[in-house]
């Protein structure tokens, strides 16, 4: 090896770490920027009022450290506890069923010819343009016929029959990616369609059916408004629902509570986010099979 | 294009059994979407208090939102601006944050997690209170630009820049458009990478001619998804700035909401929310009619 | 394409049939009468309000003492924030499944009005609930006439000038009751040119609706919108309060518009410059004190609204703070105004709900917590200083939200210098009129 080539691969290994570490310096950066908020609300989950709204400092001059306690205890005999119990109540069914119906459907859309499939399609589309403000009266006229108002139904009903329609637009897009030719050669094969999407298809659709699963998941978690015409019973309140409770400006707000009861609220979905993008690197490759 | 592998008659069975596949979503959509969209339909012709019988109008609400409303053609241009701004800004960043995440480094679930969080805050009530301080005269960011020299921005109170800060907030919350295109790299074969390494393709060529003519499919999504949302936003400026300053975040989004709930003019709000959705239509229709010539397909386009 | 289009049309068209068959609402259809309900059969009520903890803890437990008072009846409490309240409330009377017994917002009381019999009148529920202690004359202003009453005020609330005595003290402004608007205009100069980062004053957008329409009844005596829509003011008046508004800005009496524009639709608890003492006087009504108060780590203070010289009228609002109303739709109104007649003038009630809704409206109840010193000092003082120039009430009309939208968006144009006082006057009339039309 003469010195002209060690000096090179010394070069070229000094680029790499260079670059690597500007990498992490700007992933680093704009990280602080992504978590910044969250940090905020957790130290004003400790604050007093007058801190959270006169000082953007994160760390608490006085610290209150009732917040969790007393957030948690929540108003009459109705606790935290229970408001996250709603929610996994109401978002586990919606999102199971929304990653079952879409996909199907998904893969009707994708895979097959028939007559009307445009025109279907873009009604697909069609359903996800027009605004919620002006169909909330009328769609809450259709669940108070059904007798599903102040339950959970209204969520996951609909969730059954495919009503989430970015979901199967988005898996149509990813089923769309996946070469034909696998389907082809397990036709060849034998394979009737609803094994080519249970053995072919829906593997190669891991990553993106975790995504739906973390949206749908996180969307619903964080749904304030459709709760809020639904559902009326403190009792079967959810969480979105409880953590606007009690803010009314004519009287004392107990921020550090709402704040500390946000913090806990996120958790979930942070978990849920965190555990399931491995899947992102490690879903499988279209190339092992196609090989 | 046209898929000739089929035979007629596997045509006519897959057809059959293609109406299976999409039974739910038409039992759906008839049971649960279609009479809330033809009932606000119906309403946009109506004079709808939500309360009151309503009471046929005809053309009136369409009339008098073209011509009579002195907030609805800026609303209108507002709106389009913001569209101009999130939705580019939005794919560009998450493209760019996507790829990067996509590379074998370490603690890279702890990054991606990290990047997410502002989506799952959402619309939180923090987000509101946090806005204002980053971009009051005196905030935080004023304050970090002064280190540089940078003279004091009035970011949310001038009328020509609160709507470009609200669309900040929008990129900012790019985390779903990131977990999109991590999904959808994911798909692309590693060695249809490698090869073009091989042949010496450089960093740049490579994610030009290979990363994202893969991921067209994936960007078409995103993009029509971004921009029907962004044509609806509702949040951002109800949570930041109220459609302030003089009006000039008045999103249409915001507008619709305030004709329908506080206001009560339900049927003008419908009317409005027609005409919004026409618009959106169109520009849907032509992301669509454009996408053969910009997205690929494994399917070979036949849809 | 063709037969995909043919395709849509009919199923849009059966569609179209259905929603007209199944649709048709019926929630005007109101049985109004109310029977009496047999003291044994089980009766369950729901109850909505809005409010922080302390207005459902003491509501809870007040609904908890009717319980065990009344073992036949279960009342179920629907609360939640004031913000999203009234949405749901209009969709709820829209799908006729809004609860037994509901809390409404003084001013939301004109719109629902104009919207049909959705509440059953107070005026015939008086064998249930005792009203000898309530100002029905005072309550019919807001909420309804001679011949129908919506519901029964449960607080009173008026306006007036919270300020900051450190900060009044440090700038030698001495706070009295009988300020003009010459007053302000000379404080403001006063503070701001001891130092420039500091204001006398802070409004809010709500503020400034309110400042014009009361200025324009100082000036003339009269509404801004009169009973029967007509414009009760001229342009005069309106270029003299919208001059008014841009002197305020002009002498920095109130920070400059851009920077106050960020904290425009929260009230002083939220806004840092109010909590940094940057300013020193926030004009509220009586019920916000408790919130700010509780923010805020100075000493307070009360003081009456300023009048002009030479006033017409007083101008000063004092206004009901929330109905209790009845549902029409209820099957047992009977009992739900036996809650409402307790939770108004029930002795045990009243204790524990104390304040929770303001100064009780009720003056026996007013009264018993004023003996118990349930009442914050400042609350109460605000109140009275503001009862003693109680001016013209505001009308249906000029409570009309997208009116009130329309006063603040020409307000802004001023403040933000983009109109002058006369083509904003000019704008906003020629507006206003279109609007009338719209409202009627």
């Amino acid at each position: 090896m003469n010195n002209d080539t060690l000096k090179r691969l010394q070069h070229s290994r000094i680029r790499r770490i260079t670059r690597k570490g500007i990498t992490y310096l700007f992933l680093i950066l704009l990280g602080i920027i992504m978590i910044y908020p969250l940090l905020w609300i957790v130290s004003a989950s400790f604050k007093t009022n007058n801190e959270i709204f006169s000082s953007l400092s994160l760390i608490p001059k006085v610290v209150l450290l009732d917040g969790y306690s007393k957030g948690w205890a929540g108003v009459g005999q109705n606790s935290f506890g229970l408001f996250f119990a709603n929610t996994f109540k109401m978002v586990v069914p919606t999102v199971f069923f929304t990653v079952i119906s879409s996909l199907l459907v998904a893969y009707g859309f994708a895979r097959f010819k028939f007559r009307f499939k445009k025109a279907l399609f873009a009604l697909v589309i069609a359903s996800l343009m027009l605004p919620n403000e002006v169909i909330i009266i009328p769609r809450y006229m259709v669940f108070n016929k059904l007798g599903w108002l102040n339950t959970y139904l209204p969520f996951i009903i609909p969730a059954a029959f495919a009503t989430y329609s970015f979901f199967i637009f988005m898996l149509v897009q990813y089923i769309r990616s996946i070469p034909r030719e696998l389907d082809e050669s397990a036709r060849i094969d034998g394979c009737g369609s609803f094994p080519i999407l249970t053995k072919i298809i829906t593997p190669l659709c891991v990553p993106s059916l975790i995504s739906v699963t973390i949206f749908q998941f996180v969307w619903r978690w964080n749904d304030f408004i459709n709760p809020l015409i639904y559902i009326s019973s403190v009792k079967h309140y959810v969480l979105s629902l409880a953590l606007r409770m009690s803010l009314d400006v004519t009287d004392t707000i107990a921020w550090n509570q709402t704040m500390a009861m946000s913090v806990l609220s996120m958790v979930p979905p942070v978990l849920l986010f965190f555990f399931t993008q491995k899947f992102f690197v490690e879903g499988i490759s279209t190339s092992g099979l196609k090989g | 294009m046209k898929n000739i592998k089929n035979t007629s008659l596997k045509e006519v069975e897959n057809q059959k059994i293609a109406y299976i596949y999409i039974l739910p979503w038409i039992i759906g959509f008839l049971a649960f979407q279609l009479y809330p969209f033809i009932a606000s339909f119906v309403y946009s012709f109506t004079d709808f208090s939500i309360l009151k019988p309503m009471e046929f109008v005809g053309l009136d609400n369409y009339r008098r939102m073209f011509t009579g409303d002195r907030l609805f053609w800026k609303s209108v241009k507002a709106t389009f601006l913001y569209v101009l701004i999130a939705v580019p800004g939005k794919l560009i960043f998450a493209l760019i944050i996507a790829v990067i995440l996509n590379m074998k480094i370490r603690f890279i679930n702890f990054f991606r997690t990290v990047y997410y969080l502002p989506s799952i805050l959402g619309g939180s009530v923090a987000i509101s209170i946090l806005w204002k301080f980053l971009f009051a005269k005196d905030g935080t960011v004023n304050a970090a630009l002064s280190v540089l020299h940078i003279p004091a921005i009035d970011w949310l109170g001038s009328q020509h820049l609160a709507l470009a800060t609200m669309g900040l907030l929008v990129v900012w919350q790019f985390g779903s458009s990131m977990v999109l295109f991590l999904a959808g790299l994911k798909n692309i074969p590693a060695e249809l990478i490698e090869a073009a390494r091989v042949d010496g393709a450089g960093r740049l060529r490579v994610f030009f001619r290979i990363t994202l003519p893969m991921l067209s499919p994936v960007i078409f999504f995103n993009l029509i998804m971004q921009m029907i949302n962004a044509f609806k936003e509702f949040n951002s400026p109800y949570l930041i700035t109220q459609g302030g300053p003089l009006n000039s975040t008045y999103l249409y989004g915001m507008m619709l909401y305030e004709n329908a709930f506080s206001y009560l003019k339900m049927g003008y709000a419908s009317a409005q929310s027609w005409f919004l959705f026409f618009i959106i239509m169109i520009f849907t229709a032509l992301a669509f009619k454009s996408s053969p010539y910009w997205t690929f397909y494994e399917d070979g386009g036949d849809f | 394409m063709k037969k995909s289009f043919i395709f849509l049309i009919i199923i849009l068209i059966a569609a179209a049939g259905f929603a007209f068959a199944g649709g048709s609402s019926d929630a005007n259809a109101a049985s109004g009468a109310i029977t009496t309900t047999d003291p044994n059969e089980k009766v369950t009520l729901r109850f909505s309000w809005w409010g922080s903890t302390t207005r459902h803890q003491a509501t809870l437990e007040a609904i908890e003492l009717y319980e065990s008072r009344h073992p036949n009846v279960t009342i179920e409490g629907e609360y939640g924030a004031f913000d999203d309240f009234y949405q749901k409330l209009l969709t709820q009377l829209a799908g006729g499944t809004a609860p037994d017994i509901i809390t409404v917002d003084y001013k939301w009381v004109a719109d629902l009005m104009n919207q049909g019999t959705h509440f059953i009148n107070m005026y015939d529920l008086t064998d249930y609930i005792d009203m000898t202690n309530i100002d029905l004359d005072f309550a019919k202003i807001y909420g309804g006439n001679d011949e129908y009453l919506i519901g029964l005020p449960v607080g009173v609330n008026g306006m007036g000038y919270l300020y900051n005595a450190e900060f009044m003290e440090k700038y030698g402004i001495e706070p009295s009751d009988d300020w003009t608007w010459q007053d302000v205009i000379e404080n403001g100069k006063k503070v701001n040119s001891a130092d420039s980062s500091k204001y006398l004053m802070y409004m809010n957008s709500q503020h400034w609706g309110f400042l014009v329409k009361t200025l324009l009844k100082q000036l003339t005596g009269s509404t801004l919108i009169l009973d029967d829509y007509t414009i009760g003011v001229s342009r005069d008046d309106i270029v003299k309060v919208f001059s008014f508004v841009k002197e305020l800005v002009d002498t920095k009496t109130v920070p400059p518009f851009n920077e106050g524009v960020l904290y425009e639709n929260v009230y002083a608890d939220q806004n840092p410059n109010w909590l940094n003492q940057n300013f020193g006087i926030f004009p509220t009504s009586s019920s916000l004190i408790p919130g700010i108060d509780n923010a805020s780590d100075f000493e307070l203070g009360s003081m009456r609204f300023p009048i002009m010289e030479n006033a017409v009228d007083p101008g000063i609002l004092v206004t009901p703070s929330m109905f209790l109303t009845v549902y029409n739709r209820s099957e047992h109104a009977d009992v739900a105004a036996d809650f409402i007649n307790f939770m108004l003038n029930d002795p045990e009630a009243i204790a524990i709900l104390k304040d929770t809704r303001g100064i009780p409206c009720n003056s026996a109840a007013n009264q018993q917590l004023v003996e118990s010193g349930d009442i914050p000092q400042i609350v109460s003082d605000m109140v009275s200083q503001s009862l003693t120039a109680v001016g013209l009430a505001e009308n249906g009309p000029s409570l009309n939200t997208e009116v009130v939208a329309l006063i603040e968006d020409y307000v802004h144009e001023v403040g933000f210098y983009e109109l002058t006082p006369e083509e904003a006057a000019d704008e906003f009339l020629a507006e206003l009129e279109s609007l009338i039309e719209t409202i009627k």
